[in-house]
C-alpha cells in the first residue's frame, strides 16, 4: 500500500506535467502575430555631458542611426540623453558609447535603468509571454 | 449524318456562349475599386516597426516621461511586449492585419496619474517619429486621429 506523502507527491508531478505539456502545446500550436515575428531588440539609454547645438545633435542621430543593426537613436531636446534601438547580435552597447562620444568630444555614460515600477507592460505579463517563447519551438 | 451536324452546331453554340460570357465578365465596367487601408499607405509592418521603434527612442530620451518608461524598457521581456503592443496597436488601427492583444489602456495605466502634459509629450513623440519618416500629413492625421480618442482611457485613471 503507498503512503500519503508518496500519493501526494505523484498527484503534484501529474498536475505539473499536464500543466507543462499543456504549455507547451499551447507555445506551439498558437498562431503568432507578425509583429511577434519581428526579431527580438535591445535598447540601452545614454547620457551626453558636452555642448551640442541642434545641427549637431541631428548629424550624431544620424550617424548612429546609420550603424549596422541600428533600428533607431533619438537625442532629446537638451541634448544630454541619448537613446537607441539595436539588434543585439549586430552591435552592442560599448560600439554605441564609442560612437556616441563623437571622437572624445563628449562625455557618454550608460544610463541606469530603473528595475521595477514603470509604464505600461506588467512584469508578470512579460514574463509570462517571455516562458511561452522559450517553450516555442518554431522559434 | 444529320445527327452529326446537329451535334456540331450545338457544340459550336456553347463554345460561343462560353467565350461571350468570359469576354464580358472580364469587362472594365464591373471593376470595383478597393481603397488602400491607412496600414497600405503607411508601408505595411516594416514602416510601421520602425516608426514604433524611433518612438520609442523619443519616449526613452524624453525628460517629461522617460521616468514613467524606464523599468519597462530596462526588462528585456517587458521592452520586447511593449514594443509588441505598440506595433499591434498602431497596426490593427491603421487597418493591417494585427490584433492588438495587451491590456485595455484603463487597465495598463490604472493607478499611474498620468496627467495632460505627460500625454501630450508622448503624442510630440509619436508626431516627431512620424515626421522622422516624412509620412504625409493626410496619413499622419489619420493615424492620430485613431489614436487620440485613447486620451481619455489613459489621463487621469
Amino acid at each position: 500500500m503507498e503512503n500519503k506523502p508518496m500519493k501526494t507527491l505523484k498527484t503534484i508531478t501529474l498536475f505539473v506535467l499536464v500543466g507543462f505539456v499543456g504549455l507547451f502545446g499551447y507555445a506551439n500550436i498558437r498562431q503568432l502575430s507578425i509583429s511577434e515575428k519581428l526579431k527580438a531588440v535591445h535598447l540601452a539609454s545614454f547620457t551626453l555631458k558636452g555642448n551640442l547645438n541642434s545641427e549637431e545633435k541631428l548629424a550624431l542621430e544620424k550617424k548612429v542611426s546609420a550603424l549596422a543593426g541600428v533600428t533607431a537613436c533619438s537625442v532629446n531636446r537638451e541634448g544630454n540623453i541619448v537613446s537607441v534601438i539595436f539588434y543585439p547580435e549586430q552591435t552592442n552597447e560599448t560600439t554605441l558609447a564609442s560612437l556616441l562620444s563623437n571622437q572624445g568630444k563628449l562625455t557618454v555614460t550608460q544610463k541606469q535603468l530603473a528595475i521595477s515600477g514603470g509604464c505600461p507592460v506588467h512584469k508578470v505579463n512579460a514574463n509570462f509571454s517571455a516562458f511561452v517563447a522559450v517553450l516555442d519551438i518554431r522559434n | 449524318m444529320l445527327m452529326k451536324t446537329t451535334l456540331y452546331r450545338g457544340l459550336f453554340a456553347g463554345l460561343l456562349f462560353a467565350s461571350i460570357s468570359i469576354v464580358t465578365s472580364c469587362s472594365d465596367d464591373e471593376k470595383t475599386v478597393v481603397p488602400e487601408t491607412l496600414y497600405t499607405r503607411l508601408g505595411g509592418i516594416e514602416a510601421i516597426s520602425a516608426v514604433t521603434d524611433k518612438f520609442l527612442a523619443n519616449v526613452v530620451a524624453d525628460n517629461v516621461i522617460n521616468e514613467r518608461f524606464s523599468a519597462t524598457v530596462a526588462d528585456e521581456f517587458r521592452l520586447r511586449l511593449l514594443r509588441t503592443n505598440l506595433i499591434d496597436q498602431i497596426c490593427a488601427g491603421a487597418g493591417g492585419p494585427c490584433q492588438y492583444k495587451g491590456l485595455t489602456m484603463m487597465e495598463a495605466h490604472d493607478g499611474m496619474d498620468i496627467s495632460v502634459a505627460e500625454f501630450n509629450a508622448l503624442v510630440g513623440d509619436l508626431v516627431a517619429a512620424l515626421d522622422f519618416y516624412q509620412v504625409p500629413t493626410t496619413e499622419k492625421n489619420e493615424l492620430l486621429a485613431v489614436l487620440g480618442p485613447l486620451q481619455s482611457q489613459i489621463v487621469g485613471q
